[in-house]
């Protein structure tokens, strides 16, 4: 089979998101198929480290992995007038015809195109012959307006380029149901046209160092990775946090991640004097990450809408025992392996935490029921998924 | 002299909503609205329609029961809907009365409660609704300030010329002072029955939820929020009472810190519920409500013809008259939800119902002979 992956992120510059999955899904699907990306940057295009703007970038990585890249400031679909998103499209697709279609493939069996951006894209190229088959990733439905009130541009938007992929894809694919549910309210599509397969790790950790021993007095480390953004709720970590400590429970706190809102968090830690326990990390590579998930207890997340939760399965696979709120993907995510607690509850977090902090029977039985939760969902079977799913007849 | 807040949340899930979505909605809306006021104990009022606390009951009977702590608290208020989300102006006197019926039914069951104020489904108003809402025990509603303006209109219209020279006509706005949206209003249902009308202030309802504009969808950011709380403390002529009612866009995850905060910082005696209105400040009077859609308006509603042919079906069978044991399938297809959601195909599953309704109301009433008039609003 061969495929072309269509992202907006390539490679990845957080650690969970869009960037993240597209790296490690065609990573695994590689070792079925042949791949090649395209990667049309969304507003994100800015912030890919060592690129340029203008023109066509080709270039193949280390595993011989082709890349192609489209940049060009003025081909921003987020920043157009609804009433003429159709034009932008046009405009878009133009230069990637001129830019990119020379030095593509002749003809690819399936066009994966991830998320909203790059699905009336290739919807597009589908339609000019350039694949057989065309399956969309939503990674995100747009639903509820809340939930992109860190983006800067209006939900029409964002739901139009959806619809476009949604309606004309011959594959429809969610990471969560509760991303199904979501899609189906909004879109005309049928649920059985939407086939869910979870996001993946590479593989489930060893967790050799017990890194902390039963007892009094022992500090818990306590890890967070998100963008800082209004959407991961720092308000309510930083309030978790806080009562944890009123509670007298000895941690320490690393957050790795950046964002736009960058200094108002730190306002935040800084009003509520947990500068002391705050070790921020703003950028790192995956490989840190993963290590550090490892040695850490307890991945604490307060996001307020998830379609998933990469970063919390990661967590997972390395025994580190999430404490979330228990929004609806998150719940499915976890089932038993962590703790779910009502939204907004802060104190029931810290209590959480102080309970995970002194009882390490408890904590040993979550820390390993995490990693035997996360060895349900690997990068392997979510690629061998999308294959199977992908060579299924018309 | 600090105004009085009044907080009026709507809840409603349509009969075509999985149980999945029910718990959705539980989970990150209702539980941590319900939560915030338990653990402040700021008074608050609640409209949720009886075919969702039937659901609730079997979905997630907890949160029944915590609603049901707060209502005998009295931290909280339960105000009446239409069984479904229906509109009143839309409806049938005989269907709308069943509507109302069936609510208060489902509610003294489940949450033991019979309301006194009501809140008509997005604000819709029926003019019959005045003299209706009494026969079930309702002393106080809400309307929208738009409702209000138009109610309040003078005579003078305002001629304009719009694109290919076509003439339009506007009825002018009566010159509002915002302060009148925070007076509780007297109508008279008839010579010896009045209910009292609460004003929602849109403008504030805007600055404070509305979708994700608002300014308790901004957690980061207390400057617009320390404003807010400062004009209800501050407000100029005080002592009004601002409505904040909802039409269902709900608490969320991302609002509920900054919705926290404004139940924490503004003192207790400052919530009110409508059952605290009488004695409070002297009703004015208002005399005529028309019948009113705050989505202006019926345009809106009947922009598809899809809308069109569903609202033509169920008048068909207004029109044969429903035999009493399919009256409760016919009160779920007056769900808003066919009109208000243009194309998503889940609209079949009210579109096949009324299809099938339709089947089995022709097999036992022979359709009505030309000139005869249905009793049906009797």
């Amino acid at each position: 089979m061969r495929l072309l992956f269509m992202t907006a992120e390539y490679p990845p510059y957080v650690w969970g998101g869009l960037g993240r999955y597209s790296h490690e899904a065609v990573k695994a699907v590689r070792r079925f198929a042949s791949v090649d990306v395209l990667n049309i940057p969304s507003y994100y295009r800015t912030m890919v480290v060592g690129e340029s703007p203008a023109g066509h970038r080709l270039r193949e990585d280390e595993d011989g992995l082709v890349i192609h890249a489209l940049f060009d400031e003025s081909l921003d679909l987020f920043r157009t007038d609804p009433h003429d998103l159709r034009r932008a499209v046009d405009d878009v697709f133009r230069c990637l015809s001129r830019e990119i279609l020379p030095h593509l493939a002749p003809r690819y069996d399936v066009i994966f195109a991830q998320d909203y951006y790059t699905a009336p894209l290739a919807v597009r190229l589908q339609l000019n012959g350039v694949g057989d088959k065309l399956a969309v990733m939503c990674h995100l439905p747009v639903y509820a307006g809340f939930t992109y009130f860190d983006k800067p541009h209006s939900d029409e938007v964002h739901q139009a380029l959806e619809a476009a992929g949604v309606r004309l894809a011959d594959i429809v694919l969610v990471p969560s149901e509760f991303a199904k549910r979501v899609l189906t309210m909004t879109h005309a599509v049928h649920p059985d046209r939407i086939h869910v397969i979870g996001e993946g790790v590479e593989s489930v950790m060893p967790r050799d160092r017990q890194v902390v021993s039963p007892g009094s007095g022992q500090v818990v480390r306590i890890l967070s990775v998100a963008r800082l953004v209004e959407q991961k709720g720092w308000h309510y970590t930083i309030d978790s946090l806080s009562a944890l400590r009123r509670m007298g429970v000895p941690f320490t706190f690393s957050l790795i991640g950046c964002g736009p809102q960058e200094n108002q968090v730190r306002d935040l830690f800084r009003a509520a004097d947990l500068d002391g326990v705050l070790q921020h990390i703003p950028r790192v590579d995956h490989g840190t990450v993963l290590s550090m998930y490892a040695e850490a207890h307890i991945f604490l997340s307060t996001a307020l809408y998830e379609t998933f939760g990469l970063t919390v399965l990661e967590a997972m696979s390395g025994g580190c025992i999430p404490v979330t709120f228990e929004i609806p993907p998150l719940v499915e995510l976890i089932g038993e392996a962590g703790i779910t607690v009502p939204v907004g509850d802060t104190e029931a977090i810290a209590r959480s935490m102080a309970s995970l902090a002194t009882n390490h029977a408890r904590r040993a039985r979550l820390s390993g029921e995490c990693r035997r939760r996360a060895a349900r969902f690997t990068w392997d079977a979510h690629a061998r998924a999308l294959v199977t799913l992908m060579a299924e007849p018309g | 002299m600090t105004s009085k807040v009044q907080l009026v949340w709507y809840y409603h899930q349509p009969t075509v909503s999985t149980d999945a979505e029910v718990n959705d909605m539980v989970v990150t809306s209702l539980l941590p609205l319900l939560r915030a006021h338990a653990v402040t104990s700021r008074k608050f009022t609640i409209a949720i329609t009886g075919v969702l606390v039937e659901r609730l009951a079997e979905v997630a009977p907890s949160a029944l029961g915590q609603l049901r702590a707060l209502l005998e608290s009295g931290v909280c208020e339960l105000g009446g809907t239409t069984y479904h989300e229906a509109f009143p102006p839309f409806l049938p006197i005989r269907y709308l009365r069943r509507q109302l019926e069936r609510d208060m039914t489902v509610k003294a069951a489940h949450l033991g409660d019979a309301p006194t104020f009501f809140h008509p489904t997005a604000f819709t108003w029926a003019s019959s609704l005045a003299s209706i809402l009494p026969e079930f025990g309702f002393r106080r509603f809400v309307i929208d300030e738009t409702h209000y303006t138009y109610a309040t209109a003078t005579q003078l219209w305002r001629w304009t010329v719009g694109h290919n020279a076509q003439l339009a006509n506007t009825l002018q706005a009566t010159m509002l002072d915002r302060r009148e949206l925070h007076i509780p209003y007297r109508y008279r249902a008839d010579e010896s029955q009045s209910l009292t009308c609460f004003v929602r202030d849109f403008e504030l309802v805007r600055e404070f939820s509305l979708g994700s504009s608002g300014l308790i969808h901004r957690p980061l950011e207390s400057e617009a929020l320390d404003r807010f709380l400062e004009y209800v403390t501050r407000l100029e002529g005080g002592g009004g009472r601002l409505t904040l009612a909802d039409d269902g866009d709900r608490i969320t995850p991302v609002s509920l810190a900054a919705y926290q905060r404004v139940l924490h910082e503004l003192p207790e005696d400052v919530f009110v519920t409508p059952r605290d209105a009488s004695g409070e400040r002297e009703e004015k009077e208002l005399v005529y409500l028309p019948s009113f859609s705050i989505a202006d308006h019926r345009d809106f509603w009947l922009a598809d013809i899809d809308s069109v042919h569903y609202l033509r079906l169920l008048d068909e069978m207004y029109a044969r008259g429903v035999p009493l044991e399919l009256e409760d399938d016919l009160l779920e297809l007056q769900d808003v939800f066919f009109l208000f959601w243009k194309t998503v195909p889940r609209k079949r599953y009210y579109l096949e119902k009324a299809l099938t309704l339709w089947k089995r109301v022709c097999d036992v009433t022979p359709a009505p002979t030309r000139g005869a008039t249905s009793d049906q609003d009797g």
